[in-house]
């Protein structure tokens, strides 16, 4: 008999033991950011949840990308308690369906590892013709400079002005002489890098316009300067 | 008796002297040491500079088995779908990577890739192994996303 009641017992604690633990939900798999304009930064939002009956430990919340921020949630939700990710989502260079994720590792035994996907459509009004928005101008010798003309097509339906064209970097410049872009029109602006040391570089060339759905066109450039001989 | 212990005392640095010589010339280390042979294996010189690759030429490496591609993505994505035994050096975690770095093979083409077009995270890369000895490693930019969308082979897991 006692036996009996030991083997009930320990059966028990085995069933409670196995059953005891933190289970991550989340309220959706997918976060559609709908139909936005390059350069534009979308939020949206993922609701966590413990539905376990153990305290869940949120270990990292990453982002695929350094095109999406995210706001770190709780370290630790206690059984039934939520949090909210916030995530924001910079359309920068990017151009079409976009697909991200949001990668979340948590104390979850059964699923350690949950991918939050991040999809957008993002349009744009000045299209480049090279269809990307970043440009690799290859190996480079210090203090030569490199010229590359980048071509854009106006595909809204009206003018839009050019304002001004800044860069992030010293040695990456952009220039052009039109003032405005007509509908199917290109925009031609020509980059330059000049590196005075050798080693990567990159730098963003904005081109402001008068647009209200892509007030500014950005293009990361890239590149490596090499010392003569190397 | 001084002219005696300053003979001796000379004899005994002329014999630690030569102790010392012949040990360096022997284990290879020191002022006196032989000068090595270079092994191409691991020589620091650095080679051409990074160069891009499109998807047809990165296949046909694949295919014949002539690089090694290194995913410049954070490992949760790593885990989730990589292109077929590639190694997972996330850019961010560089320095930290040393045995991965190491183990890059030489005699083969390194081929980084992350993303796709709209990441840098593989020029990066290439950037930061050429400038550690890593010559003729070829960027693409198409990366994972265009592998993919062409159904070529991946697999999963850490």
């Amino acid at each position: 008999m006692k036996n009996i009641l030991g083997f009930i017992v320990l059966s028990l604690l085995l069933i409670a033991s196995t059953k005891a633990q933190p289970k991550l939900a989340v309220d959706s798999l997918t976060i559609d950011l709908g139909t936005i304009y390059s350069g534009q930064v979308k939020t949206g939002r993922i609701k966590l949840k413990n539905i376990g009956n153990q305290p869940l430990k949120i270990l990292h919340v990453q982002p695929s990308c350094g095109c999406t921020t995210v706001r770190q949630p709780k370290g630790e939700l206690q059984p039934n308690e939520s949090d909210e990710v916030e995530v924001s989502f910079n359309s920068s260079l990017y151009r079409g369906p976009v697909e991200k994720f949001v990668n979340i590792e948590t104390n979850d035994p059964l699923s350690q590892y949950v991918a939050v996907k991040l999809i957008a459509n993002v349009k744009d009004e000045l299209a480049p013709t090279s269809s990307s928005y970043s440009i690799w101008l290859g190996n480079i010798r210090v203090g030569k400079k490199v010229e590359q003309p980048i071509t854009f097509t106006n595909v809204c339906g009206r003018t839009i002005a050019i304002r001004s064209i800044t860069s992030t970097s010293p040695h990456i410049s952009g220039e052009t002489d039109q003032k405005r872009v007509d509908p199917s029109d290109t925009l031609t602006v020509v980059l330059t890098a000049l590196p005075d040391k050798a080693g990567y570089e990159t730098g963003t060339v904005s081109i402001q316009t008068d647009s209200k759905n892509q007030p500014t066109v950005d293009l990361k450039v890239y590149f490596i300067a090499q010392k003569e001989g190397q | 008796m001084y002219k005696h212990a300053a003979r001796e005392s000379g004899l005994i640095l002329c014999a630690a002297v030569l102790l010392g010589f012949t040990y360096t010339f022997f284990s290879g280390k020191g002022f006196f040491a032989r000068s090595r042979p270079i092994d191409s294996t691991e020589s620091s010189t650095v080679g051409p500079a990074p160069t891009p690759i499109n998807l047809p030429d990165a296949k046909a490496l694949f295919d014949t088995d002539a690089a090694v591609f290194v995913d410049a993505r954070h490992y949760f994505d790593f885990r989730r779908g990589h292109i077929k035994s590639a190694l997972n050096i996330p850019l961010s975690e560089f320095d930290s990577r040393q045995t991965s770095i190491d183990s890059l093979p030489r005699n083969k083409t390194i081929i980084v890739y992350c993303d796709g077009s709209e990441c840098n995270s593989s020029i990066e890369l290439a950037a930061k192994l050429y400038e550690i000895g890593f010559g003729g490693i070829r960027i693409f930019f198409g990366g994972w996303e265009d592998w993919i969308a062409n159904k070529f082979p991946t697999e999963s897991g850490p």
